[in-house]
């Protein structure tokens, strides 16, 4: 029977438990910044800095990092990959080029390490120098997810994360609705314009780094791009705005979460899925309208 | 009236501007503007115009040597921060489609200044109730700013640049997307704000019809500005010339027509 067999694992299972705190922390991150990141286009930058992750992983298997340390290699790895697309793009590349040039060159450089750690493992000197340190989590994990193995500490992170996220955002919420909403005025009203675009770029940043944990790093774009898209169907207010991107990003977590569960199938594909639905149901409701 | 209204609103004095060595865009540019004028400055594509704006909106400064930028007696970056200038943006420039209402956007620059833990107090809530008011967008101010037809958000912005109190009100491209009757009603839109506060109007456009209907000075800038008198001076012959980049001389036979607040070498040392 559907659901009943979630609700068993929740009850007994600590794991269970985790991957629904650290999921809705997450969604909650993610729904604050998702209406922004689809007004400003910044969809296939969060898909640029998602894929940088890619080289940080890379860089922390080889070094064998673990815990905090590791987490602050990741993120290093997309805020520095943001600020890379940022600069190419003022100059005389495009954005799209310069995140397509960032993306490949960092994923290459993730799985050349991740590669080079396999061969690297034959030398006693490697082995012992990684003595003590995790085992680096297997290609799908990375990919696609492993919300279910976040634990106590992944809660902690999400929670971390999804404070600094609302913070930052209530924090600069006037020259950041002005920037957003026209970039001129702000820039004529002393608002900086790149400090604001930089501030956008460190909250992706964060989101990416913890949210890569749920839906992997290919589909964490989907948790930044999908709640805004699908406010944008059916509200045209902030508040409520807020709230349906807030409200679609927890189902889809939660529901993805379920399905995991109950199905047996990965959970970050899962909730990329709810989240699609979400949409094409939106769509549909506004073209009823 | 404090001390600063003995300073022109806005003065360049000998200001050349180039983006690469070699070809300036603006050249030898002396203006000034008094205080309480409508100025227009009408320019082809490519005569400068934004250029200028950023000049006088401290976002460009010019190079040492290369004159100097005051703006209400203040350097133009100082008069930004002080949020003294208003500034209408390019319809086109602007994000409509973002979850906001009119009141959200008209109070968007005036609550700038705050700490982000203040909320906004009475005297300006009400600045911002009484710009919307006077733009005449009272019945509209809880509608989503994408359901406004272009003249609307016009009016919006406008209300916007006037609800943080600036003492310089400075509009780009104010016709682009806009019909005739919304051209219409902006150009006394203009006449009621100037009237009614009595700020600095300055509207750059390439445009003669946004810039006829609500100024009493008109200033052409292709380059150097060639061009500066009351609207009526500006003949037919004038315009063709100036679009045609070829105005110089019969700008310089035009020189001192009648009574001027747009000087021309308004450096004032």
């Amino acid at each position: 029977m559907l659901a009943w067999q979630t609700l068993d694992y929740l009850r007994e299972f600590a794991f269970a438990r985790q991957a629904v705190m650290a999921g809705v922390l997450i969604a909650t991150a993610s729904a604050a910044l998702s209406s922004i990141v689809v007004l400003k286009r910044l969809a296939f930058v969060g898909q640029g800095i998602s894929h940088a992750a890619f080289g940080g992983i890379g860089v922390v298997a080889i070094l064998g990092l673990a815990g905090f340390a590791a987490e602050l290699v990741i993120f290093a790895f997309c805020l520095a990959s943001a600020l890379l697309i940022a600069g190419l793009s003022r100059a005389r590349t495009r954005e799209d080029t310069a995140i397509g040039i960032v993306l490949v060159a960092t994923m290459a450089l993730g799985f050349m390490l991740l590669g080079l750690r396999q061969n690297l493992m034959q030398w006693d000197v490697y082995r012992e120098f990684l003595a003590g340190s995790p085992p680096v989590s297997g290609w799908d994990a990375i990919l696609f997810g492993s919300i279910m193995v976040s634990g106590a500490a992944g809660v902690w992170m999400s929670a971390i994360v999804a404070g600094l996220v609302l913070l930052g955002l209530w924090w600069w919420r006037r020259p950041l609705m002005t920037y957003v909403f026209d970039e001129k005025t702000a820039e004529a009203a002393g608002v900086s314009t790149r400090a604001m675009r930089g501030l956008l770029l460190v909250l992706l940043a964060l989101v990416v780094v913890v949210g890569m944990k749920v839906v992997g790093v290919v589909l964490v774009s989907a948790l930044l791009v999908l709640p805004g898209a699908i406010a944008a169907q059916l509200c045209q207010r902030l508040v409520p705005t807020l709230i349906v991107c807030w409200v679609a990003a927890i189902l889809g977590v939660l529901g993805g979460l379920v399905a995991s569960l109950e199905l047996s199938v990965p959970p970050g594909p899962a909730i990329v899925l709810v989240l699609v639905v979400e949409f094409a149901m939106s769509a549909i409701l506004r073209r009823r309208r | 009236m404090n001390h600063q209204s003995e300073h022109p609103a806005v003065a360049l004095c000998d200001v050349t501007f180039a983006y690469q060595p070699g070809s300036p865009v603006l050249e030898k540019i002396n203006f000034t503007v008094q205080r309480g004028t409508r100025l227009g400055i009408l320019g082809p594509n490519g005569g400068g115009k934004s250029t200028l704006l950023k000049l006088i909106l401290g976002l460009l400064s010019p190079a040492p040597g290369k004159g100097e930028v005051s703006v209400l007696g203040m350097a133009p970056r100082l008069a930004t921060r002080k949020r003294l200038v208003g500034y209408l943006p390019q319809r086109l420039d602007v994000e409509w489609r973002a979850p906001l209402s009119v009141r959200q956007v008209a109070g968007m620059t005036a609550a700038l200044g705050l700490q982000p833990w203040q909320s906004p107090p009475q005297v300006v809530r009400e600045r911002i109730e009484r710009m919307i008011e006077l733009v005449g967008m009272k019945e509209l101010a809880d509608r989503p700013i994408g359901d406004l037809s272009g003249g609307q958000q016009q009016r919006v912005f406008i209300a916007r640049a006037l609800a943080a109190a600036p003492q310089l009100l400075l509009l780009d491209e104010p016709t682009v997307g806009i019909d005739q009757k919304g051209q219409e009603q902006f150009a006394s839109l203009l006449r009621t704000i100037h009237a009614e506060l009595g700020i600095t109007i300055l509207i750059v456009s390439h445009d003669l019809r946004a810039i006829a209907a609500g100024c009493d000075q008109i200033a052409v800038l292709s380059r150097t500005l060639h061009y500066h008198a009351a609207p009526e001076g500006l003949t037919p012959q004038v315009l063709a010339e100036v679009f045609h980049h070829d105005i110089a001389a019969f700008a310089h036979a035009q020189h001192g027509n009648g009574p001027h607040h747009v000087h021309s070498g308004g450096c004032s040392h």
